[in-house]
């Protein structure tokens, strides 16, 4: 069974992450926020542990998996208090991310949750290096510097920190989060140049997404977007599925190019879901995959 | 010619084949392109309005929104409409002013000093307008509020129209009443494509733009500006526009079910206009832009620079002079009454 997927309100124009692409982002930072789930019990407590996250992940039934996360967010939580260190902190955001934008329909807990999953993300990036604390009072001009200077081997509390914050953006969807997807922008970015290709793949991703958000006549770059889903794809051995779902759905759609779209998501639908560390979304993928090719009629 | 029975029968039942197969006389597909980004609230509702009509008339009339712009810009899809590949476009008004200047009479610099007032003046020449836009070969539905446009800056703070002396202030590509209108003031215009504006503001290209508050999020222009002149400047509206001859080719009742689907859409769009921009006025703030204040004696310069030069504009933009003044004096009314003359 399909876990139920938040899906915000509209109300504004060109929300980025409403509706039309809830589900697919949703997923990806789900199955990042699980990725972490394993680090952070790795490195916790034992071997078992790390049996239980990759169980998790191989698993075939998010409603299983949606039942089971709230217990290890308290876990989480007795972890990441005062003196925790980045990779604590930074599975604390991945965890609150996935669980706050997949498992929960209702708008106050979402909001709840992410803010969390944002508060631990920032704590993360500080606790990796003193170059990523207080990030957020700072205007968009030294923002941009630190950040974009922020130490290439701390790589992964970046990436912990653009989770954490693209929760957080999902779970409103309003003009304030709107406003933030330009940091989001420039952290991607940084990742782009310096992350390991496992952490690169997802970037390039979540960068396709933005940058096919807006057409070229308003400032977007759908062009650029569909070259960075080309990259995640390599990078990914176009195993994620979601990937692959993603660019149809952002990209494909959005510049009515119907060859590409159905071409990626039968490609979806024919490969095999199982895959270590990726079987629970790639199914919840291929369930997309189902619902996008069967609207397309409509669509184009 | 003596054509036997069986014959007629046949003619007829082919006749009537090749009517069924081309669907009744009312089944159309209206092809309609925008700007308007995949994916936006304004999109979702577009969309919604064309459920609406599927479902209303049986499947017999469909409608298919070209988003993101990729039907090209203004001027292509207007030729598009011409020969038929498409039947209508969602627009500004401003595409639509070569056609028919008249529809540029709200965008005059500073003609509105409120929402109130615009909403006073729109109920009394909406529809002229709309009759206006039909003699030229558009059936519109409504007119959609994009909002007031406000003066935001990236380096220096501007109050007074000396602040904006001697900065290059931005004018959308193809805006020629812009354009005029900054020269005639005394000001130095630029213009550029939209899809050039944040490069602008970086490189300082441009240093002082107009738009309103959710245009500065959406186009994120907002992260190389730090002041917004709290103080509306200019409307903007968007309309839904079909093809009169398209639309002609509806059955009587399909054309209702159009016209009223495309209505609810452009009220609720209209709607959604001042509650979107007071939350992105809101954003904008929490992202450290800083609100600057009029006295009413800036706010009285500003309007009378700009009021001098009305009827220059309308010559130019070929408006009909007996309209702006019948607006001129609805807001004389307006004020009169509000006693905010």
């Amino acid at each position: 069974m399909k876990p139920r997927v938040r899906r915000p309100p509209h109300g504004c124009a060109l929300r980025l992450f409403a509706e039309l692409r809830v589900s697919g982002l949703a997923l990806a930072v789900a199955a990042a926020g699980l990725c972490g789930c394993g680090s952070l019990i790795q490195s916790a407590t034992s071997g078992l542990a790390e049996q239980l996250g990759a169980a998790v992940l191989d698993q075939d039934d998010p409603e299983l998996v949606r039942e089971a996360t709230p217990t290890l967010l308290i876990l989480i939580d007795s972890l990441a208090g005062d003196g925790a260190g980045p990779a604590v902190l930074g599975a604390a955001a991945q965890l609150y991310a996935a669980y706050g934008v997949v498992f929960v329909s209702d708008t106050e807990r979402a909001h709840k949750l992410t803010e969390r999953a944002y508060s631990y993300g920032r704590r993360a990036l500080c606790a990796a290096d003193r170059a990523g604390c207080g990030v957020q009072q700072l205007d968009f001009d030294a923002y941009e510097a630190r950040i974009g200077a922020y130490p290439a081997t701390r790589a992964q509390a970046l990436y912990d920190y653009v989770i954490g914050y693209l929760s957080w953006i999902q779970a409103r969807a309003d003009y304030e989060a709107l406003a933030r997807l330009p940091q989001l922008q420039v952290a991607l970015n940084r990742l782009l140049d310096v992350a390991p290709a496992e952490i690169r793949g997802r970037a390039h991703m979540y960068m396709g997404i933005l940058q096919c958000l807006r057409p070229a006549s308003l400032g977007g770059q759908p062009e650029a977007g569909m070259r960075n889903f080309d990259q995640a794809l390599i990078l990914t051995g176009r195993k994620d599925l979601s990937v692959m779902v993603e660019y149809a759905r952002n990209c494909a759609r959005l510049l009515y190019d119907r060859e590409l779209h159905d071409r990626l998501l039968e490609e979806v639908i024919e490969a095999s879901a199982e895959q270590p560390g990726l079987t629970l979304f790639n199914n919840l993928a291929k369930a997309d995959a189902r619902e996008l090719l069967s609207s397309a009629d409509e669509y184009f | 010619m003596n054509i036997s029975e069986p014959v007629k029968l046949k003619r007829a039942s082919l006749m009537l084949t090749l009517l069924l197969a081309s669907g009744p006389l009312g089944a159309q597909t209206l092809k309609i392109a925008t700007v308007t980004p995949e994916g936006s609230a304004w999109m979702q509702d577009m969309r919604a309005a064309a459920a609406r009509i599927g479902e209303r008339t049986a499947g017999e009339v469909q409608v298919k929104f070209y988003g993101g712009g990729v039907m090209g810009d203004d001027l292509r899809v207007l030729r598009k409409i011409r020969t038929g590949q498409l039947q209508g476009a969602v627009l500004t008004s401003s595409a639509l002013a070569e056609r028919y200047p008249d529809v540029l009479q709200y965008g005059l610099p500073l003609l509105f000093r409120s929402r109130e007032e615009m909403t006073f003046v729109r109920e009394r020449f909406d529809a002229a307008l709309a009759a206006g836009l039909l003699e030229r070969g558009y059936e519109t539905f409504g007119f959609a509020s994009l909002g007031f446009a406000q003066i935001m800056s990236g380096r220096e703070p501007v109050v007074s129209l000396e602040d904006a002396r001697g900065l290059k202030v931005w004018v959308p590509e193809g805006d020629d009443i812009g354009m005029s209108a900054m020269r005639s003031v005394g000001l130095a215009p630029v213009q550029l494509p939209i899809s050039d504006v944040l490069v602008g503001l970086q490189t300082g290209l441009v240093e002082v733009i107009a738009t309103p508050p959710s245009g500065a999020i959406l186009l994120q222009w907002h992260t190389r500006l730090r002041y917004v002149t709290d103080f509306p400047v200019v409307f903007a509206f968007g309309l839904v526009a079909v093809d009169k001859r398209a639309f002609g080719r509806l059955s009587a009742p399909h054309q209702m079910v159009v016209r009223e689907a495309f209505g609810e859409l452009a009220a609720r769009l209209d709607r959604r206009d001042s509650e979107e921009n007071r939350e992105a006025a809101r954003a904008l703030k929490n992202s450290g832009l800083e609100y600057l204040a009029l006295t009413s004696g800036e706010a009285l310069r500003w309007r009378q620079a700009f009021t001098a030069i009305y009827p220059e504009l309308v010559r130019e933009a070929r408006m009909s002079p007996v309209m702006h003044e019948e607006i001129m004096q609805a807001l004389r009314e307006f004020r009169g009454n509000s006693g905010s003359g």
